[in-house]
């Protein structure tokens, strides 16, 4: 029961890190109906924006505000105007051509970094390091409590803003129907652009609490995208909340899979898990039913 | 004396070899209820998505209160005072009757600060309350808009409509697939509307009832063109609006 509890929570605190990557694919399609296949390298990056930082003799707490603030500018404004509203402008909202861009981004962004910084795997430095809390005989990680708690403080913080402010109310109206929130006044350009930046940073925060377990390296991205993209549809594509329990059960489920069943197969985990949703559930655990006129 | 809200001059659009619209001047004084009508294809939606300034004419120029919309974003439009209704169904079905209303609203009030992080209910909930009560949908406040009916939700369009206070509305095929009970309840809400706000409105309708009942002049169009203007009575009388409707 104590091992049980201890891999429980282990598997929330990584989830809740993937359920960040995972409701940037959410917010993107809400807010431009296009998938980012660049979301496993938007989290990859960051990390590498703090090293620079540190290098350039900059202490943590800076490098992580000053990374925070060059990601957000980068992946969320030049992201948005450099190539989703060029791609957009080639009629049906961008569509498989923005697609296929974030696919080139996505390669651009890693052999990049991959140039600049090298293949190997560089240390990085925890944001929290801790000792152990015992949680009822379980023997648990403090940096596992305090992933857990800053992600999902991060996830409410988001909810409350998008239900209880009035730009939050904006931004859901123009996910909804944006034509018509234009009508009402609505700067549905500016909503969009928030919704990027609001990516960017949620990304960002995933890289800085993810690094520091699989160290920076050019090619994380391939697995955290890919990971973030099947909790997003697991959880249902449409909803923050599903985004957020996709990143949470699949965390959990490799964990799991990890300890009581196999280590070599975990990979396979949530492989399995998206081909049963789309088989059984394709809305996905909480999300809806969408329709489209083609 | 009277006031002119808006004013469309020489307005001429084509696509290709297409002439959809041609020529087109009128004027809209404030406090009138105007009727753009015309067969398929006789250039009301082109001339209507000009006006917005949704689509650039290739010619003339649209003002409203004398400043040019040429080149206007919609949101900019909005908050010069056009409002306007859509011929689709155009609610945000996942949103309260009563939070489709506030945010009909919302953008009009508060400072920049008070818009980017205030609360959603925007000081306007009493407001709201009224619009709402006004448009006889104070039973479904605190449906989902999407729950609505069909005629329900054309009623919530047109309170969306007015939330703001605008000066004219634009009201796109309001009575469009909506029943007869519903039709009265809206063509009498608002012409209610109209006589205690003086608010101007242009409609663009196929139900020829509803358009020589609700508005005060009347254009039509046909290929593009006016035909003919005048009172209802002037145009139901009118033999090349006889004519083009009837292909006489």
């Amino acid at each position: 029961m104590e091992q049980f509890l201890q891999v429980l929570l282990s598997g929330l605190a990584t989830g809740s890190i993937y359920a960040l990557a995972a409701i940037g694919f959410t917010l993107v399609w809400q807010a431009a109906q296009t998938v980012n296949f660049a979301q496993g390298e938007f989290v990859m990056l960051p990390a590498f924006f703090v090293l620079i930082a540190m290098n350039s003799g900059l202490p943590l707490p800076l490098a992580l505000i000053v990374a925070l603030a060059v990601s957000v500018f980068v992946l969320g404004f030049l992201f948005k105007k450099a190539i989703v509203e060029p791609m957009q402008k080639h009629g049906n909202g961008g569509g498989l051509s923005l697609i296929i861009a974030t696919m080139a981004l996505a390669i651009f962004l890693k052999e990049s970094v991959k140039e600049f910084y090298g293949a190997e795997a560089q240390p990085y430095p925890p944001l929290i390091s801790g000792g152990t809390w015992n949680i009822g005989g379980a023997i648990v990680s403090v940096t596992d409590i305090a992933h857990l708690a800053i992600s999902l403080g991060v996830v409410v913080g988001l909810t409350l803003f998008l239900n209880r402010t009035r730009t939050g109310r904006a931004m859901q109206a123009t996910a909804q129907n944006p034509a018509v929130a234009e009508i009402l006044g609505v700067d549905t350009n500016r909503m969009v652009l928030y919704t990027f930046l609001i990516n960017a940073a949620l990304a960002s925060l995933a890289s800085f609490l993810i690094t520091p377990v699989y160290l920076a390296k050019f090619s994380n991205g391939e697995y955290l995208g890919l990971i973030a993209f099947i909790a997003a549809i697991v959880g249902g594509f449409n909803q923050i909340r599903g985004a957020l329990a996709g990143g949470l059960l699949i965390g959990v489920l490799d964990n799991i899979t990890a300890t009581y069943i196999t280590a070599e197969y975990r990979a396979a985990i949530p492989l399995v898990l998206l081909i049963g949703i789309i088989l059984f559930r394709p809305q996905g655990l909480l999300g809806t039913s969408e329709g489209r006129t083609v | 004396m009277s006031q002119t809200v808006l004013s469309v001059s020489h307005i001429s659009k084509s696509f290709g070899g297409i002439h959809a619209v041609r020529d087109v001047s009128f004027e809209v004084q404030k406090g009138e209820v105007l009727g753009l009508i015309g067969p398929n294809g006789s250039g009301k939606s082109t001339l209507f998505n000009c006006v917005l300034g949704q689509l650039q004419p290739n010619a003339g120029a649209v003002t409203v209160k004398g400043q040019s919309v040429s080149g206007m974003r919609a949101c900019d439009l909005n908050k010069l005072g056009v409002g306007r209704t859509f011929q689709q169904l155009s609610v945000f079905p996942e949103m309260t009757v009563l939070d489709n209303i506030i945010l009909a609203g919302q953008e009009h009030h508060g400072t920049m600060l008070s818009r980017l992080f205030g609360a959603p209910d925007a000081g306007l909930t009493g407001e709201a309350d009224r619009m709402i009560e006004f448009f006889r949908l104070g039973h479904l406040r605190d449906e989902m808009a999407g729950s609505l009916s069909y005629g329900q939700q054309k009623l919530l369009d047109a309170a969306m409509a007015f939330m703001a206070g605008p000066d004219l509305v634009l009201l796109d095929e309001p009575a469009g697939g909506v029943n007869l009970t519903m039709l009265a309840n809206l063509k009498e809400r608002l012409q209610t509307y109209n006589r205690e706000h003086g608010t101007t409105f242009v409609v663009i309708e196929h139900n020829m009832e509803f358009v020589m009942s609700l508005c005060t002049r009347i254009i039509v169009l046909a290929e593009g063109a006016v035909i003919a203007e005048g009172t209802p009575e002037e145009i139901r009388s009118n033999s090349q609006v006889i004519d083009a409707y009837l292909g006489g």
